[in-house]
Formats: structure tokens, sequence, C-alpha cells
């Protein structure tokens, strides 16, 4: 970790009223890494994304590019960081292309007009995600994983440097989960794009992340490359289930091993 | 459900434009003094040799349709513009408790200028109408006012600043000041009562010249802001954190679109009185049938709000012979009978 760092999380916290959300956070992304977040539900995931989105008020200094997040406007910063939120609820029939054409937003006047560079930048994202042919379909009614990867759309055609998502990959089958990671990874080693997101899945994460943060309970027990991160010891503790640690492919891929006891007591709730 | 053709969208463009100039041209035949076809053509291009006819013309008829498409304009923008902001494609201008504000003011302003304070004030027969005439609307328009900032307060302070506290706060506002107004009227003379009741019920009849040079800034200035802001609006559809994180400074946008839906409302009510649904239905039209991108929604707003109302103001002078509807009580049973057509259809 270093302050020269591109993103730099230094001395971070975050409470809500008396609790304690994130304690103490520190460490740094170079440009064009990708980082994994790891950790329990409630362990302060969605909260740390925000943070360094600048979407919440926190102790500490969150830097991008030696500037602090909090320093730049919002519409500097919406060109410096684009965001990826779990699903957004869409009250009128916007169309996919209407959703994907927002990201062109940061980069405009109010007076200046949509030109044909911009409508082939939206275009080439949806195909990048694998929606072309869907442009005019209602994105209320696309799948999740659809409307997942429209939202990974958007933030190609916004086009900053650091991309943030949050679980950018929940609503996706397995094949997509590949698609849109493969993607991620890409935009960071072929457009030195820096990637922060949080997963649920050890071994995605292990795959495709350059760094992995492993969070609990607010606290950041873990951070570095996947190897020394994911070992079964801290995996146990965190996640309370006994697990294993192989290595696949130079990877450490990691399988839980529960201990199959009932949980559910039926007894008490009578015939 | 694939891509429309681009041609259907321009048809539709023309076919609304079409429709408005129509309706306002059919219009210029409607009124209460009779004028030929041929006159009305000469009185068009200024060959009218009959003054009378010519005052008619340009003095009451043409302001008329101005004041009544302005009217349109102002309330469909003002709907559009207040759902996208809400998120909410059920919100009206109205539900904001500008028409309870205005109602109030009205209702205050029949309770102290009563025939009576007019004959002490030494006005009497026309004097004394006059004096009402302009009493009426600008205490309205304080009362719309005051509405609209007890809301924004109540927001602001208190109830920070979701879209449903917005909602709530208007609806608590509109109840309360509508209670106040019809303690009002309770104690005032019935006559007094009767006339806010009257005027509330809203009607073209009134419009004037010096009206449309009023209203024709203020919509033309509301429709320009928020078409250049038009995908900061847009923005906004897909939620708060969303927008902001597409660099849009959301608090700001939400103040600057609730500004201009007030500032509209409180111009048009206070002057027309209560014309209810047009900011519901028309918006609700636009974007099934041209989109909800809101320079599209604005634009559709734009000529179908006015056109629906110089229409609907045909109806309101014609359905019953010798006398005129007031206006609102022909959109609110166009709008419900739309609303109860539209529920059905979906379900």
């Amino acid at each position: 970790m270093s302050i020269n760092s591109a993103l730099c999380i230094h001395q971070v916290s975050l409470s809500i009223g008396d609790k304690a959300i994130l304690k103490n956070i520190n460490f740094g992304v170079e440009r064009g890494e990708v980082l994994g977040v790891l950790g329990p539900n409630g362990a302060g995931k969605t909260s740390l994304l925000k943070v360094i989105a600048g979407q919440k008020r926190h102790q500490g200094v969150v830097n991008w590019c030696g500037h602090g997040v909090a320093d730049y406007s919002i519409q500097a910063l919406a060109r410096q960081i684009a965001v990826v939120n779990q699903l957004n609820d869409v009250v009128f029939s916007v169309t996919l292309k209407q959703v994907v054409r927002m990201g062109l937003l940061p980069h405009k006047t109010l007076l200046s007009r949509e030109t044909a560079t911009d409508s082939q930048r939206v275009e080439d994202a949806i195909q990048a995600v694998g929606l072309e042919g869907k442009q005019h379909q209602e994105y209320s009614s696309l799948s999740g994983g659809e409307q997942q990867r429209g939202l990974i759309a958007r933030a190609l055609v916004q086009g900053s440097p650091l991309l943030i998502l949050d679980e950018p990959v929940n609503h996706l089958d397995v094949y997509y989960q590949h698609q849109v990671l493969q993607l991620l990874h890409d935009l960071a080693r072929q457009l030195g794009v820096t990637v922060v997101m949080s997963l649920h899945d050890m071994n995605l994460a292990s795959q495709y992340c350059d760094k992995i943060a492993l969070l609990n309970s607010g606290d950041l027990i873990a951070y570095g490359e996947p190897e020394p991160v994911l070992n079964a010891d801290l995996l146990t503790r965190v996640f309370s289930i006994p697990c294993e640690v192989k290595t696949q492919n130079g990877k450490p891929h990691v399988s839980f091993t529960p201990s199959r006891k009932t949980v559910l007591d039926l007894s008490r709730w009578g015939k | 459900m694939m891509g429309r053709a681009p041609l259907s969208i321009t048809l539709k463009w023309w076919l609304l434009s079409i429709a408005a100039i129509g309706a306002c041209g059919i219009s210029l035949f409607f009124g209460a003094a009779e004028l030929s076809p041929n006159q009305i053509t000469q009185c068009l291009l200024g060959q009218c040799d009959n003054p009378t006819e010519s005052l008619i013309f340009w003095q009451i008829r043409v302001p008329r349709i101005a004041v009544g498409f302005l009217v349109g304009i102002g309330l469909a923008v003002a709907g559009a513009t207040l759902q996208n902001v809400t998120r909410n494609s059920l919100t009206d201008p109205y539900l904001f408790g500008v028409v309870a504000g205005a109602g109030l003011g009205a209702s205050i302003a029949t309770l102290l200028f009563s025939e009576s304070v007019a004959a002490q004030l030494g006005l009497n027969g026309v004097d004394a109408d006059t004096a009402f005439s302009i009493a009426l609307p600008g205490a309205a328009f304080l009362g719309a006012l005051f509405a609209v900032a007890l809301v924004q307060v109540l927001v602001s302070s208190a109830l920070g600043r979701r879209t449903e506290h917005l909602l709530l706060a208007g609806v608590a506002v509109s109840f309360m000041l509508g209670a106040f107004s019809h303690f009002i009227l309770f104690i005032a003379e019935p006559f007094a009562a009767n006339k806010v009741v009257f005027w509330l019920m809203g009607s073209l009849a009134r419009a004037e010249v010096w009206y449309a040079w009023i209203m024709l800034p203020i919509v033309a200035l509301s429709v320009a802001v928020l078409l250049l802001f038009g995908r900061h609006l847009d923005a906004l559809l897909l939620g708060d954190e969303s927008a902001k994180s597409l660099g849009v400074n959301v608090t700001v946008i939400r103040m600057l679109c609730l500004a201009i839906c007030a500032a509209l409302t409180a111009c048009i009510v206070s002057y027309c009185g209560g014309i209810g649904f047009v900011g519901l239905m028309i918006p609700h039209i636009i974007r099934h049938w041209l989109g909800v991108t809101s320079r599209t929604l604005i634009m559709g707003c734009v000529l179908l709000g006015g056109t629906f109302m110089v229409s609907v103001d045909i109806l309101a002078r014609t359905l019953l012979s010798g006398q005129e509807i007031p206006i609102g009580i022909i959109t609110s049973a166009i709008g419900s009978i739309f609303f109860f057509l539209a529920i059905r259809q979906r379900a």
C-alpha cells in the first residue's frame, strides 16, 4: 500500500448513529488493477464502495489521482468515477438505449447535441455487453442480468478511469458472470481502467481480481493478492463455515464444506 | 416490441402539430358573438372594416385561444416535470397544495373585500366588480405561492428530501389550507362563497390580452429551461443515486423543477381557477405515444396540452346553449373517464 497509489484509502471510518460501519480502513489500488471486495452480508462492502464513489460522508481520506474525492465537483467526479449500483427500480418505460445513453451526460454541456461519435459509442457499449438487438426494448422488461449489463454498458459510455460496481454478477448466469468479469478485466488491462467491485463468489474473485480486500463487520481483515488473502483459516473464521483452498491453474480455489447439520427445527411449529 | 420506425415518430409529431393548429383555427369560429366565417377570415387577414367585429376578434377570441393554449401547455408541462422529478406517474401540480392555497387566498379576498367593504371604500357597481376581479386573482396567487413555500419549508427542514415526503407534505398542506378556506367560506356571506366556489371550478371566460402577455414569457422560459436540462431530468428516471453518479446535482435540479412547476401552476390557478386532470392525463398520453425521455415528453406536452385545452374550451362554450360550463368540470369529467379506461386497458 502506498500513498502514491492511484486510488488511496486512508484511515476511512464510517458510522451511522452509534453503529460503526467501517473501521479505520487503509489500502491503495494501482491504475489498471482490478480489486474485489469480499465479505459476508453486512460486512460493509456496499458502504465502502459508496465512500469511494464519493456518495457517503465519512471520516478519513479517499484520494483518486492525488485529489480527495470530496474535492471534485459533482460533474468532474462523474467524469472520473462511474458507478454501477445494484439494480435500480424504473418507473417509466425507458428503453435500454436511453439508459445506456445516460452515460453521455457528464461529457455534455447543456447546449451540446449528441454527435455521430456519441451514438456509435452507445452502440459499441451495448454490443460489448452482448445486448445488441435489444436497444429499443423497455429496460424494465429485460431480465435482471440484462439490466445489470445495461448499467455496465452505461458505465462504459461514461468512460471514467475508475469503475465501481456493487455486485456486478449478482443476477447473471455462469456464462455472463465470466463474460462480464472478463470484460472488466480487459478494460483494466487494455485501457488502464481501475475496477473496484464487491463480489460474493471467492473463486470468481480469485480468477479475475488482482487484489482482494476481505471485510468483516467493518474491519479490513486482509488485503492483497488472491493467494495470501484467500486462505482457509481466514475464510473459515470470517464466514463461519469450514473451507478448503486448493491451487487450480495457479490461482487459489475455495470450496466451502458446511457441516450439513439441520438449522430448521420444525418440532416447535406443531402440526 | 422492436424499434419503432423513425417515420412513424415523425408522423406523430406532424399529427400533433396539425391538431394544435387545427384546434386553434376551429376555436376561432366559436364565441358568444356571432361572427360569420367570412368576417373571421377578413379579421384574420387584417381586412376587417367593422371596428366592433375586429375588436371582438382581436380582444376576445384570439386572447382566449392564446390563454387556453398557454394554460394547457403550463399544466401539462408542470405535471410532466413533477412526475419525472418525483418518479411517480400519479403526481399532479394540484397535489402540492397550489389549488388549495389559491382557494384560501381567494376566500380571504372575498371575506375582506365584500360588497359592504367596497361600499365603505366608496366603490360601487362596476368599480367594485373591477376591484374584486383584481383582488381575487391577486390574493389567489399569493395563496398559491404561500402553499408552495409551506411545502418546501416542511420538506427541506423537518422531513428530509425524499420524494415520498414531498408528496405527503403536499397532501398535508392541501388539506390544511382546504380546511381554512372552507371555514372562511362557512362564515362568509353566501354570495361571496358562491363566487369562490364558482371560480374554483375553472374557466377561461376571463381571458384577456394582458394575461396572455404575462403567461407567454413565463411558459416560454419554463419550457426552455426544462428542455435545456432534459438530460439531467432523464438521469433522474433511474433514481437519485444513479443520477448523482452521472454528475447531476439532484437537489438543485429538483428545487429548480419544483420552482418552475410552482410558478406555472400559481399563475394559471390564480387567474383561471382549478382546471384539474390536464397535468395528469396529457403526460400520460405522451409517454405512451411518443416516449418518456424529457425533451420528447415536454415538447409533446406543449403541443397536446395546448390542443386539449383549446378543444375543451370549445366544448365548454357549446355544450349548453346560452351559457358556459366551467372548463374545470369538463376536464375533470374527461380525465376521470380517461383514467378509468386506462386502468381497464392495463388490467
